[in-house]
């Protein structure tokens, strides 16, 4: 080991180092990035060695790839993603997104308000339970989120919407108390020693500095719910999804190529639009 | 200059009896300081930033504080509308204890304590008039403040005091279009238009040329005289210092190591508060 961490003190930079009094510093600092990676490394192959990783089989299924979909799902039915369900499952799948990101949004802003740090109307109780509800927004996947749901309410929209809104409400959450805490403190404490009251204060002093950041912020998440969406049904929760699964237990692979085809499709269209829309309005209010 | 000294004071609560009140206290301001701060102490950590600081302010006093950076400006004149928590002492404000105070009661003294800034912090998106209207979201719902609904007596106002600080034509540009001076100009206005019993002003001019400096601390002086406000300023620059204000407070290392007339700080008073900074 020491031999490896020799070439590194011959650099011209430890010396300068050694000259302005920071050698040992520095050299620790070293061993520690080199142990790091190093350590990484290790743990990698120890992971795949754990896991038993057959790389034989993945080699096998390179091979195979080309046949399996050159036979099974070539080509696409494309007939089956242009039935009038399917494109009504594609709109319900949009009004799903579209539902869960405003509600979730509504929910989101008074929650980043009370956890930001710097901005919260009330540090002992609101601030850690608005980080609570955030945090455990996001640490459950939106895919658990549904099943637990739909397992609970029943089968359709609404689960999917509620699931959906959960993951908004933890997405931007944590977003928009992000951009909340990184604003400049020097207006908030002007309008602060104004006498204004904290909701003042909050669309004063802040949210001039982060209507920007937060329009962004809105359209991402509908991004992101949106692609979420596709695949909420598959779990029960209607939309796209729904027939995903329908397909696939049928084994009907060239269908299943169609549907996997056009949630990329729509996937794309809205990635494209939503970059499209945050351009735009970043230009608008700059 | 008439318009403004005749124009109607905005203050719901300034009754006829309260303005008694207070022009008693003003005919009495030797017995009843505006400001009266008493054994103010501030830790930050396990630093301390301010050591059982005294001193009182009367309806009269334009009070300079100097001292070498580090030293506690800016946290003690924050102590006093409690932008940072002290923690030990009194800060009475017309009498009453602000670190005693619930936070309507401490909204409500804000609101007669004008703040003006080093680096201005104006909100930079917002126009001039609106920056200047914000001096009065203390004495504004909050439904209407959200809807920038203030009241028309507010807005003739904020009118007839951007004319005094000289930006007329300067109203409905955005506040970022300014220059450092004019920006300071708008601080000033937002400051009076809360009809301040007392100003804090924190380093005004540490972020203009020396120029614009003198100006902006002639303008401050001249409105306290004018509003009859008294003034407690944090300033690092000693020769402003003298040339502007009635009396001077020198601390050093959180402590109070001088107080008196700008005459009677000799160099060897001045070596003393300055005894850290290598000059």
């Amino acid at each position: 080991m020491s031999a490896l961490i020799a070439p590194f003190s011959e650099h011209p930079r430890a010396h300068r180092g050694a000259r302005f009094g920071a050698p040992a510093n520095a050299l620790w600092l070293r061993v520690l990035r080199f142990g790091g990676v190093l350590g990484t490394l290790l743990f990698t192959a120890y992971a795949i060695d754990y896991l038993d990783i057959d790389l034989d089989r993945l080699a096998g299924m390179l091979g195979r790839i080309g046949v399996v979909l050159a036979t099974r799902y070539y080509p696409p039915n494309i007939e089956h993603v242009l039935a009038p369900d399917y494109l009504h499952s594609v709109l319900e799948t949009l009004q799903m997104s579209y539902a869960a990101t405003a509600l979730g949004l509504l929910c989101a802003v008074p929650l980043a308000w009370c956890a930001s740090s710097n901005l919260t109307p009330d540090r002992l109780f609101l601030q850690p339970l608005a980080r609570f509800i955030i945090i455990a927004a996001r640490s459950v996947h939106e895919m658990i989120w549904t099943i637990l749901l739909v397992s609970l309410i029943g089968f359709g929209m609404l689960p999917g919407t509620i699931a959906l809104m959960f993951f908004c409400i933890g997405f931007a959450g944590k977003l928009f108390t992000e951009a909340l805490e990184s604003i400049s403190p020097g207006p908030v404490d002007a309008i602060r020693s104004t006498g204004a009251r904290k909701l003042q204060v909050l669309f004063v002093a802040a949210w001039p500095q982060v209507q920007v950041a937060w329009t962004g912020i809105a359209i991402y998440t509908w991004d992101a719910v949106f692609r979420a969406a596709t695949v909420v049904g598959f779990f029960g929760a209607g939309g796209m999804g729904w027939y995903l699964r329908e397909s696939t237990q049928l084994i009907a692979s060239r269908d299943v190529a169609a549907i996997l085809l056009s949630i990329i499709l729509v996937v794309v269209i809205s990635e494209i639009a939503s970059a499209w829309l945050r351009k735009r309005i970043a230009h608008a209010v700059a | 200059m008439d318009s403004v000294s005749t124009i109607e004071p905005l203050s719901p609560e300034v009754t006829p009896a309260s303005m008694a009140q207070a022009e008693s206290l003003l005919a009495n301001s030797a017995s009843a300081p505006v400001l009266d701060v008493r054994h103010l102490c501030a830790v930050y950590g396990k630093r301390s930033i301010l050591r059982d600081i005294s001193f009182t302010l009367n309806a009269d006093d334009f009070v300079a504080v100097i001292g070498p950076s580090g030293a506690g400006k800016s946290t003690l004149i924050r102590c006093i509308n409690r932008l940072v928590e002290p923690n030990a002492g009194e800060v009475r404000f017309l009498g009453e204890d602000l670190r005693q105070s619930r936070p309507r009661a401490l909204r409500a003294a804000r609101r007669r304590i004008g703040m003006i800034f080093q680096e201005f912090n104006l909100v930079d998106r917002l126009s001039v008039l609106d920056n200047v209207l914000t001096g009065r979201l203390g004495y504004t719902s909050t439904v209407r403040s959200l809807a920038r609904l203030y009241a028309r007596a507010d807005i003739e106002r904020a009118l007839v005091l951007l004319e005094r600080v000289g930006l007329s034509d300067h109203c409905h540009k955005r506040a970022d279009r300014l220059s450092g001076g004019q920006r300071q100009r708008v601080g000033i206005a937002r400051a009076l238009i809360q009809e301040p019993r007392l100003l804090l002003v924190d380093e005004p001019t540490s972020s203009l040329d020396p120029k614009v400096a003198r100006e902006v601390m002639g303008l401050i002086r001249q409105m306290a005289e004018e509003f009859q406000v008294p003034v407690l300023c944090n300033i690092h620059d000693v020769d402003l210092a003298t040339r502007f204000c009635s009396r001077i407070i020198g601390l050093q290392d959180g402590v109070k190591r001088f107080e008196g007339r700008p005459d009677e700080l000799s160099p060897a008073a001045l070596r003393d508060i300055y005894a850290m900074e290598v000059l």
